[in-house]
C-alpha cells in the first residue's frame, strides 16, 4: 500500500488543484444557488408552494459538475504528460508511476468529491432553511452518489486518454469517446434494429454520464439520476476504467509527449474510431427504415449520404488538427474504409438480429403470461390515468396472450399500427423475452376492452396507499387548510369509510380518480378533481406518487366533513367579499370556474372580468388611478358579486353536490402580488349560471369589438 | 557509479542510441559532448529513468533506473526545457521538490538561492533564462542528492555565473562527494568544469578521456636540423598529425612530454619547441586520429 500511495504526491496534488478547484467550486455554488433561489422567490411570490422538489431540479448543479470537474482537474493533474519538459520532470522523480497516479487521482478525486458535495449540501441547507418545499433528501442523497460516480467515471476515463495520448486535444476527443461511445453504439443498435428490446446493464440510462442523452430519447430523466442499480454500476465502470488507466499511465512512454499517438498504426486507429459514431449512426438510419419494412426515400439516402461524409470530415479534420499537416491523409484513406467496413458490419449486425427476432415463432401455447412496460404507447386506450397500474403485471388471460403474441408475428412496423407495446413474454418453461409489439386500432380496443373486463385488473384499480404510507394528505380546493389535525380526522374518516365499501363501491369511487407515480411538482395542481375531492400524497426517495379521488356520498361522513369545512371557509372569506362590494378594494381581479359533474367547463374561468368598482382609489387622500382596465361596468360587477355571495350563503350539501359548481378566486390588488384574498366553492343555480355566462359573454364581445 | 551497456534507443526509424557503453564513476564532474542529435540527451534521459532503452542496461550503483525510486531518489535531472510550475516562485518549487526528494535540504536552499542572488518570492515566469536555470541549479542542489545530471543547463550562461556555477559544484563535490554528468554540444562550455569528457557522435561514445590527462598527453612540436630530415625523426613517437614546412617539421604528439622532448634533443635540432594544445585542438586531432573529418562532423561541437 505504501508503494502504492504517496502522502506527500496526493497533498502536492491537491495543492496544484486547489485553485481550480476552489474557483469551480465557488462558481458552482453560486449557479445551484439560482434553481433554489427561484423557488424561494416563486415561493414568496405565492406561486409554486406545496410543491414536492425532485432532487434533480434543485441540483441540476450536480449533473453539470458531474462534467466540468473531471475534465478539469484530470487535465490540470495529468496534461503534464503532454508537453516533453513537464513529462520529464515527473517521469525523473523518484516515485513508481503506479504510486504517481494513485496519488494525483486520489488528490482529483478528493476534489471532485468535496466540490460536488459543496454544492449540493449548500443547496439542501438552502431548501432546508427556508422550508418553501417538500425537498427529498434521501433522493437528494441517491442523485449526489450517482453523479458523484459520473464524475469518478469520467476523471478515470479521462487519466486513460491522456495516458494514451500525448495530445490535450486527441485526450480530450478520447475522452468523450471513452465514455460515450459503447454506450453510444448499443442505443445505436436499438435504434437500428427497431424490434430489439435490450434491457441489461449496458444501457446508456445505466451509466450517469450518458444517462443524460439516453433521456433525450426517452422519458424521466430523473429516474435515472436516483436509481440506485445505475449508481453502482457507473462506480464499477469507474474503477474499471482507473484501473486501465493506471495499467495505460504505467506502459506509457514518455517520448510521447506532444505527438498525437504513440505510433502511426494507433493513431490510424484513433482516426478510424473518431469516424465511427456518425457512420454507425448512418448505418441505424439505414437499418431501422430496413428492419421496420420500408424503402428509404431520396431524402433519406441523402441524410445517410451526409452522414458519411460529414464522418470523413470529421477523420480528415483530426488529421490535420493533430498531425499538423495533411501529407498523410490519401495515405490513411484506407482506414477509414475500414471505418466505414465496421459500420456495414454494425448495420448488418442490427439487421441480422432484427431478422432473427421477426423469424424466431413464439407459440401461444407456450407463453404463460404477457406483462406490459413503461414505455408502451397506449394513449387514447386507457380510459384513465389509474390504467397505469396495469404496468408490471403478469396477465395471463388467453386472449390477450393471443392479440400480443400475433402481433409479433407482423412483418413490418410502420405507422399504420396505433399501438406500441414494450411487452414481457412469460414462456411456460421459465424463460421471458422482451418484444416491441405493434397493434392496430381494432387489436388494442380488444385488449383493453379484456383489460377492463378482468376481475384482476378491478383489484388493481381499487387500491390506494396505506394510510401508514400517507405523507401528505389535503383537499383538492382552491382554498385547502393548513389546519393538520383538521386534516388529520378528515384522513382517518376517509379510510375508515373507504375500508368499508365493497369493491364495486371502490371502483365507482375510484373511477375518475387520477394518479401519477411521477415524483414532478407539474403533476400536482393539472387540473380541478371536483368539489370535494381529496389529494393522497406518498413520498419514495424523489418520486412522488399522486392519487386525486373525490370523495362522494359514498363516502358520507367524510363528504360531509369536507362539505362542512368548505362552507365555513367561505363564510369567512364573506368578509371579503364585503370589502369588495364597498369599494374598499382597488385592483381587484375575479377568477371563475365552471364545474359540472366534476369537470372543469372552462365557463367563465381563468379571465379577469373585472377591475375594481371605483375608477380611482385613495391612498393617503391622494387619488390613484387603477392600473387594469375596466373590463365590466359596476352595474355588472354588483351583479356578479351578488350571485357570488348568494352562492356562497347557500352551501353546499349533498342534494346540490351535483349542480353547477365555480370555484372563485377574488384577489385584490395583485400588483401587490395579493392574489389569495378570497377562495371558495359554490353552488349556483342554472339561472345564476346563465347570468353569468351571459355577461362573460359579452366581455368576450366587447374585447372582440 | 553510472554503468550503460550495449544501450540501444529508438526513436521510429532514428537511432538515437547506438549500442552505446560507458562508465561515470563516482565524484566526477562528467562532461558530455556532442553536436545535436549526437544522442547526449537521450542518454541522460535514458540514465535518468525518463525513457526505457530498446536494449542494455543502465544502472546506478548497480541498480536498475527506470521506474525505480530508489535509484531514482539518488539524482535530480535538469533537462534543457526546464519545467516549474506554473505561476510558482522558488518557494513554491522547493515545497514540490521537498514533497519528492526527501533529502531536499532547506538550509541549503536558502543557501544557494542567497549566493545566486536569487528573489524566492518572485515569479518565475518572469525570470530571465540564465536566471531560471540559476533557479533549477539551485533547486537541484539542495535535494543533495549524490548524483545531478544537468542537460545543456550550463549553455548560455554568462562568464560569471558559470564561474560561480562552477564553484558552488566544485563545493558540493567536495563536500558531499557529488557526481555531476553535464552534457553539452559545446566544448567551450564544459572544458572549465568538468573532470572527464565523453565524445557522443551518433548515438556512440567516440572516446572519453580524463579531461587534465587529455590536456597534458597530446602537444604540438615544432623542430627543425641542419640537414633535410622528415618523419622518420618521429619514430618511436605517437604521432597523431605530421607536416612539413620548409625545414621545419611539425606534429601532434602524444605521450609524456618530458620524455618525448629528452628523446628528441638526442637527436640535435637546431630548433625544437613544445607547445601546448586548447582543447579544442586536442578534439580536432584524437577526432582526425580516429578516422573523424572535423570540418563535416565536429565543427558544431567546437
Amino acid at each position: 500500500m505504501k508503494e502504492l500511495f504517496n502522502k506527500k504526491l496526493y497533498f502536492e496534488g491537491l495543492r496544484q488543484i486547489k485553485l481550480h478547484g476552489f474557483f469551480l467550486t465557488l462558481v458552482s455554488i453560486l449557479i445551484a444557488g439560482i434553481a433554489p433561489f427561484w423557488h424561494f422567490v416563486n415561493y414568496m411570490q405565492g406561486r409554486g408552494y406545496d410543491q414536492i422538489l425532485n432532487p434533480l431540479k434543485a441540483q441540476w448543479m450536480n449533473v453539470a459538475m458531474m462534467y466540468i470537474l473531471p475534465v478539469v482537474f484530470g487535465f490540470a493533474l495529468f496534461s503534464y504528460l503532454m508537453k516533453r519538459k513537464s513529462c520529464d520532470f515527473y517521469h525523473a522523480i523518484p516515485v513508481k508511476r503506479q504510486t504517481h497516479v494513485i496519488s494525483f487521482a486520489l488528490a482529483g478525486a478528493t476534489y471532485i468529491v468535496v466540490s460536488m458535495l459543496a454544492v449540493n449540501l449548500f443547496t439542501s441547507a438552502f431548501l432546508a432553511l427556508t422550508k418553501t418545499t417538500h425537498f427529498s433528501f434521501g433522493g437528494n442523497v441517491l442523485l449526489f452518489l450517482n453523479t458523484t460516480a459520473g464524475a469518478l467515471a469520467i476523471f478515470a476515463a479521462v487519466i486513460l486518454a491522456i495516458s494514451i495520448t500525448g495530445q490535450k486535444f486527441t485526450a480530450f476527443v478520447i475522452s468523450c469517446l471513452i465514455v460515450g461511445l459503447p454506450m453510444g453504439l448499443i442505443e445505436l443498435f436499438r435504434l437500428g434494429a427497431d424490434n430489439v428490446i435490450y434491457s441489461g446493464i449496458f444501457l446508456a440510462e445505466n451509466f450517469a454520464p450518458t444517462a443524460v442523452f439516453e433521456s433525450m430519447f426517452s422519458y424521466g430523466m430523473e429516474d435515472n439520476f436516483t436509481s440506485l442499480f445505475s449508481t453502482a454500476n457507473t462506480f464499477i465502470v469507474a474503477i474499471l476504467l482507473f484501473v486501465i488507466a493506471c495499467y495505460a499511465f504505467t506502459k506509457r512512454k514518455s517520448e510521447l509527449a506532444g505527438n498525437s499517438a504513440q505510433n502511426k498504426y494507433i493513431q490510424y486507429v484513433f482516426q478510424g474510431v473518431i469516424a465511427i459514431p456518425m457512420l454507425a449512426l448512418a448505418a441505424a438510419l439505414a437499418c431501422n427504415g430496413v428492419s421496420s419494412g420500408y424503402k428509404l426515400g431520396t431524402s433519406e439516402m441523402m441524410l445517410i449520404g451526409v452522414m458519411v461524409l460529414v464522418s470523413l470530415i470529421i477523420f480528415v479534420a483530426f488529421e490535420i488538427i493533430t498531425k499538423h499537416s495533411a501529407k498523410n491523409i490519401v495515405k490513411s484513406l484506407p482506414v477509414f474504409c475500414i471505418a466505414v467496413a465496421v459500420a456495414v458490419g454494425f448495420g448488418g449486425a442490427m439487421i441480422g438480429t432484427s431478422y432473427y427476432i421477426d423469424n424466431t415463432n413464439i407459440d401461444v401455447n407456450d407463453v404463460k403470461y404477457v406483462e406490459f412496460h413503461s414505455g408502451s404507447v397506449m394513449t387514447g386506450y386507457c380510459p384513465n390515468d389509474y390504467m397505469e397500474a396495469i404496468y408490471q403485471h403478469e396477465f395471463t388471460d388467453s386472449e390477450i396472450i393471443e392479440i400480443v403474441v400475433n402481433g409479433l408475428k407482423k412483418p413490418d412496423r410502420n405507422d399504420t399500427y396505433q399501438g406500441r407495446m414494450y411487452v414481457e413474454i412469460g414462456k411456460s418453461f421459465g424463460r421471458s423475452i422482451e418484444r416491441k409489439v405493434y397493434l392496430t386500432d381494432a387489436e388494442m380496443i380488444d385488449v383493453f376492452k379484456k383489460i377492463n373486463s378482468l376481475t384482476e385488473y378491478d383489484n388493481l384499480r381499487i387500491e390506494i396507499p396505506k394510510i401508514e404510507d400517507v405523507e401528505s394528505f389535503d383537499l383538492a380546493l382552491r382554498n385547502t387548510s393548513n389546519d393538520q389535525a383538521e386534516m388529520a380526522l378528515i384522513m382517518e374518516s376517509f379510510y375508515k369509510e373507504f375500508d368499508l365499501l365493497n369493491n364495486s363501491q371502490k371502483q365507482e369511487l375510484l373511477k375518475d380518480a387520477r394518479f401519477s407515480s411521477r415524483g414532478i411538482d407539474s403533476v400536482v395542481n393539472n387540473g380541478l378533481t371536483g368539489n370535494t375531492g381529496v389529494n393522497i400524497r406518498t413520498y419514495e426517495y424523489y418520486a412522488m406518487s399522486t392519487y386525486r379521488i373525490n370523495v362522494t356520498p359514498l363516502l358520507p361522513k367524510t363528504f360531509d366533513m369536507i362539505v362542512d369545512f368548505n362552507n365555513n371557509i367561505n363564510k369567512q372569506e364573506l368578509i371579503v367579499l364585503e370589502k369588495v362590494k364597498d369599494g374598499y378594494l382597488h385592483n381587484t381581479e375575479l377568477r371563475m370556474s365552471l364545474v359540472k359533474d366534476n369537470k372543469d367547463l372552462l365557463a367563465v374561468g381563468n379571465d379577469t372580468i373585472s377591475d375594481g368598482n371605483t375608477e380611482y382609489y385613495f391612498d393617503n387622500d391622494v387619488p390613484i388611478k387603477n392600473v387594469l382596465t375596466l373590463r365590466i361596468n359596476s352595474e355588472q360587477l354588483d351583479v356578479v358579486l351578488e350571485i357570488i355571495e348568494n352562492a356562497i350563503n347557500r352551501h353546499i350539501d349533498y342534494e346540490n353536490y351535483v349542480d353547477y359548481a365555480i370555484q372563485t378566486t377574488l384577489a385584490d390588488d395583485i400588483n401587490e402580488g395579493h392574489r389569495s384574498e378570497f377562495k371558495g366553492t359554490a353552488t349556483f343555480t342554472e339561472e345564476e349560471i346563465a347570468t353569468l355566462r351571459k355577461i362573460y359573454q359579452d366581455e368576450i364581445i366587447e374585447e372582440q369589438k | 557509479m553510472i554503468e550503460a551497456k550495449n544501450l540501444t534507443k529508438k526513436f521510429g526509424d532514428f537511432t538515437a542510441l547506438d549500442n552505446m557503453s560507458c562508465t561515470i564513476p563516482k565524484g566526477c564532474i562528467y562532461g558530455l559532448i556532442g553536436s545535436n542529435g549526437a544522442g547526449k540527451s537521450t542518454f541522460l534521459r535514458t540514465v535518468a529513468g525518463i525513457y526505457c532503452g530498446d536494449h542494455g542496461t543502465v544502472t546506478l550503483d548497480g541498480d536498475a533506473v527506470y521506474n525505480n525510486p530508489i535509484a531514482k531518489s539518488k539524482f535530480v535531472f535538469v533537462p534543457d526545457d526546464l519545467y516549474f510550475l506554473p505561476n510558482s516562485d522558488l518557494f513554491r518549487m522547493a515545497k514540490l521538490y521537498s514533497s519528492i526528494y526527501k533529502t531536499f535540504d532547506y538550509g541549503k536552499f536558502e543557501y544557494l538561492y542567497t549566493v545566486f542572488k536569487l528573489d524566492p518570492t518572485k515569479n518565475i515566469t518572469n525570470f530571465s533564462k540564465g536566471m531560471k536555470r540559476q533557479c533549477a541549479i539551485v533547486l537541484a542542489l539542495a535535494c543533495q542528492t549524490p548524483y545531478i545530471f544537468f542537460d545543456e543547463t550550463f549553455d548560455g550562461l554568462d562568464v560569471a555565473v558559470r564561474n560561480l556555477v562552477k564553484t558552488v559544484l566544485y563545493q558540493w563535490v567536495e563536500e558531499n562527494g557529488l557526481t555531476v554528468v553535464v552534457s553539452s554540444h559545446a566544448l567551450r562550455e564544459l572544458e572549465d568544469t568538468c573532470d572527464q569528457l565523453a565524445l557522443l557522435y551518433k548515438g556512440g561514445i567516440i572516446f572519453e578521456r580524463d579531461i587534465q590527462n587529455l590536456k597534458t598527453s597530446l602537444f604540438k612540436v615544432q623542430i627543425a636540423f641542419e640537414k633535410e630530415s622528415g618523419k622518420e625523426v618521429f619514430d618511436g613517437l605517437t604521432v597523431l598529425s605530421y607536416k612539413k614546412q620548409g625545414r621545419v617539421l611539425n606534429a601532434i604528439i602524444r605521450g609524456d612530454r618530458e620524455a618525448v622532448t629528452t628523446l628528441l634533443s638526442e637527436k640535435k635540432p637546431l630548433l625544437i619547441e613544445i607547445l601546448p594544445l586548447s582543447l579544442e585542438e586536442v578534439f580536432i586531432h584524437e577526432m582526425e586520429a580516429l578516422g573523424y573529418k572535423y570540418e563535416i562532423d565536429m565543427e558544431e561541437i567546437i
